[in-house]
């Protein structure tokens, strides 16, 4: 056994970098089949079927599968989004989809991956910046953040581009340490994957600059004041990212591949000109700008366990005081700012509540890793041996863990203590939920109650949603799916102040108030149901 | 490691406020009331509910379970009142110690305690009762409803059992299915608009001819000394309209009582007119003032 322990010391890290990011992808997996299907999921379990679809065609029929109009056809769906999160879903669900019992699962997997990946990632830097202890505080507090653990298991982009902001990040820290080829080269692909998966990419090359100011502008300034050869101090990862970056990005975006700059000036067109959803805040529902300055900071005190932001805050002291390893804490703390920045202006949407923001939570619950440091510190040598480390990361851990666990499946709803939970939240006027997926919720009432071929209102459950839960088998086949209330048998309404005009339709039109199911989380009712009284 | 600096003692707390955090957690997590809590409420509830006394909840996100628990507790007439001074009192039902603040101004008359919740009978000190509900006669037929193009007017009958329409989240308000369908399209009846709150508001749902007007003449109401009314448009859909989209007007036996301008930014807007001596014919009508479908709605009351 000894032998054995003294065999696997030098692996002990990598062994477990990948059992915690193993770990998580099977809690994930374990746990998605009670989680519904939000809006946008449903979007994208069509855009891959799409894409599935060309990939079938490219296999068998390759020339037709490379002419513009096959590409057009298969590749206009969805195509205000990148490329290659869907293509994953796509490959996924076609290579991979007799491995899981629910076809969902199949198209959730990658992102459940990347997620997966994330976790190894930050433990495997923390790691690397403080040790073993403090390295799994910071991968397990980011994993257990309540809208992290939720956010993981959806068939959507918001962690694949954490994930992929995460590793880019990595690999260009280690191409900054030991600028080898690898890592150099490896920015550049990892840079192509991020510009490939979500438009949170474009604000990453101003992270590096702000980074590179604050690391290498003076002798940068100074060389080039003496005329030496200044270039010599930038990067070498720039120029990989620069070339292979864009190149990756387009070589994986079919879309992109005919009409290129008309494309590309679309998709930028679109997400800087983005609609503006609704979204309450603190009692007022926000559906133009200016919104509100605060909502950022204010939705991610009370979202991210305070315990995790206390940690967070005072490993940012401990960066500030410390001289060596400060590249490393720059790039952290330049992923956080960048991460939030859009949200400096009012003109920023802020409809998708903290998932906008994810990026910045990795780095954050680096800070925390390094702050559990100083924390160990605190206690070194003291007695008795509940202050060791294994007690200490107990006692920062336990409570993020339970309140993900607890939130599972109502993730959006999750609050903390800092604003009394979700009730808490609800007499605040924070946004209780969005994107219908608690109907999930109110499947056995569904199911139970529905006539026999009925018709089902599914308000803000996308009807591509609607139908994925009828193939995973956890709705009846026989029901119908609907956008009209009035050719109901059950209708659903899914809680936000702007959508009241809905459950005041189902009112008139079933001529009942009292809703016959409700779907609650901490006695907070969530989204409910009506049956029509015949 | 560094050196321990003078306030590192206070990192000692660090793992303390974690799990105080997961206790705090545990708390607030169990601390709102179950289902069970307001089914227990219902029966006792419903005792005290008189017809007249709305029921409100606080916090106000807790009134679908009640609804669940006792439906009868909840007329709509009552549930999405057009305005609160017309009632003489509402039994206000308190959880988590919330209290509505629309009831501040209104002192606790009687109060009871119901294992979590609170039950307050608070008397409005200024009611204004109601001489004539303009809303509740349209909901009983007792009014007669006109196209009225240049003069010409041409009657539309009551269509009681009419198709039924809702428009989703997107599209236009509930039309009833009871309403007075003119020729063209245009009706009127009892519906539901959502005000800038997004709360229900009960009212009189009128959509308007493209040209002319829709009239709603009222015989035998009451002598009364003023109207008191509030008016608007599914807040959701037209809040980015500010110029204004109707015109309602008043008039008692030909003499005008008041006209008013209503753009669906305004949200749900109060206005009075005064009575222009005693009669028994008052006509209301409503005119189009911009192009396009316009699901008006208003209620009036004759106090």
């Amino acid at each position: 056994m000894k032998r054995l322990l003294e065999h696997l010391e030098p692996h002990v890290d990598r062994l477990l970098a990948f059992a915690l990011g193993a770990g998580y992808l099977v809690l994930l997996l374990a746990t998605s089949g009670s989680l519904g299907f939000t809006r946008d999921e449903g979007f994208y379990f069509a855009a891959s079927r799409a894409y599935g679809a060309w990939l079938d065609l490219l296999v068998h029929h390759p020339s037709q599968a490379l002419a513009r109009d096959a590409i057009d056809r298969y590749w206009s769906v969805n195509h205000e989004h990148p490329s290659l999160i869907k293509l994953l879903f796509a490959i996924s669900n076609r290579a991979l989809g007799a491995a899981f019992a629910e076809t969902s699962a199949s198209f959730r997997f990658p992102a459940m991956l990347l997620s997966g990946i994330a976790v190894a990632t930050t433990y495997d830097w923390g790691r690397r910046r403080y040790g073993r202890s403090a390295a799994v505080v910071a991968a397990l507090s980011f994993a257990f953040m309540p809208h992290v653990f939720f956010h993981a298991h959806l068939a959507c982009f918001d962690l694949p581009v954490c994930a992929l902001w995460l590793v880019t990040s990595y690999v260009y820290a280690r191409s900054l340490e030991t600028p080898r080829l690898g890592w150099v080269l490896g920015a550049g692909v990892a840079y192509g994957l991020l510009l490939d998966t979500k438009h949170n990419s474009w604000i990453f090359p101003f992270a590096l600059l702000l980074h590179f100011a604050l690391t290498r502008a003076l002798p940068f300034l100074r060389d080039l004041r003496a005329g030496r050869s200044a270039w010599r101090r930038l990067p070498p990862a720039w120029a990989s990212m620069l070339l292979l970056g864009p190149l990756l990005c387009f070589a994986l975006w079919p879309w992109l591949w005919h009409d290129t700059w008309p494309r590309l000036r679309e998709y930028v067109a679109f997400h800087m000109g983005h609609e503006y959803y609704n979204m309450e805040f603190l009692g007022r529902t926000y559906w133009k700008p200016p919104m509100p300055h605060g909502y950022a900071w204010l939705m991610t005190l009370a979202t991210v366990p305070a315990i995790t932001l206390l940690l967070a805050a005072i490993g940012g002291s401990v960066a500030i005081q410390r001289r060596e390893r400060r590249p490393d804490y720059a790039l952290w703390a330049v992923s956080i700012l960048a991460s939030y920045a859009p949200w400096l202006s009012s003109g920023t949407p802020i409809f998708g509540g903290t998932k906008h923001w994810l990026t910045a939570y990795p780095f954050l619950c680096l800070f925390a890793g390094l702050g559990f440091t100083r924390v160990m510190a605190a206690f070194h040598g003291l007695r008795p041996r509940l202050t060791q480390p294994a007690a200490l990361m107990a006692c920062v851990l336990v409570g993020p863990i339970t309140m993900a666990l607890h939130a599972h499946p109502f993730g959006l709803s999750a609050y903390t203590p800092l604003v009394g939970g979700a009730p808490g939240a609800a007499s605040l006027g924070l946004n209780r939920t969005f994107w219908g997926y608690t109907t999930q919720s109110l499947l056995p009432f569904i199911n139970q109650r529905a006539p026999r071929r009925g018709t089902i209102y599914v308000h803000d459950t996308a009807l591509q949603s609607f139908a994925m839960f009828q193939e995973d088998a956890r709705l009846r086949p026989d029901l119908r799916g609907s956008l009209n209330i009035a050719a109901s048998d059950i209708a659903l309404f899914h809680y936000e102040p702007h959508m009241s005009r809905v459950e005041q339709q189902i009112w008139l039109e079933y001529n009942s108030i009292s809703p016959d199911a409700i779907a609650a989380y901490d006695g907070v009712p969530i989204a409910w149901a009506y049956t029509r009284k015949r | 490691m560094s050196a321990p600096r003078p306030w590192s003692w206070l990192l000692g707390l660090v793992p303390l406020l974690g799990l105080g955090e997961l206790g705090m957690h545990q708390y607030f997590a169990r601390r709102a009331p179950g289902f069970q809590d307001y089914a227990a409420l219902a029966p006792r509830l419903l005792k005290l509910k008189q017809p007249g006394v709305p029921v409100v909840v606080a916090p106000a996100w807790a009134e679908p379970l009640l609804r669940q628990a006792a439906p009868s507790a909840f007329p709509l007439e009552e549930l999405a009142r057009a305005d609160d001074s017309v009632f003489e009192g509402f039994l206000e039902v308190s959880v988590l110690g919330h209290t509505a603040p629309e009831l501040s101004g209104f002192p606790v008359e009687r109060s009871w305690r119901f294992g979590s919740f609170a039950v307050a009978l608070r008397k409005n000190p200024h009611p204004t009762p109601s001489r004539f509900d303009f809303v509740a006669a349209v909901a009983a037929g007792q009014v007669e409803v006109f196209s009225d193009r240049d003069g010409e007017r041409e009657m539309c009958p009551l269509a009681a059992n009419a198709h039924t329409s809702t428009g989703g989240l997107h599209g236009h308000v509930a039309y009833p299915r009871q309403r007075f369908a003119c020729h063209r399209g245009s009706f009127a009846g009892v519906g539901l608009i959502d005000d800038q709150n997004y709360r229900a508001r009960r009212c009189i749902l009128v959509q308007p001819p493209a040209s002319g007007r829709l009239v709603l003449r009222f015989n035998g109401a009451p002598a009364f000394e003023k109207l008191r009314g509030h008016a608007g448009f599914s807040y959701f859909l037209e809040r980015d309209r500010a110029s204004a989209q109707v015109e309602l007007g008043a008039e008692q036996d030909g003499k005008v009582l008041g006209a008013v301008r209503l753009a669906g930014a305004q949200g749900w807007s109060s206005f009075e007119w005064p009575a222009a001596g005693a009669a028994d014919s008052v006509e209301l009508s409503v005119r189009a003032l911009a192009p396009g479908p316009q699901d008006f709605c208003f209620a009036l009351e004759a106090r």
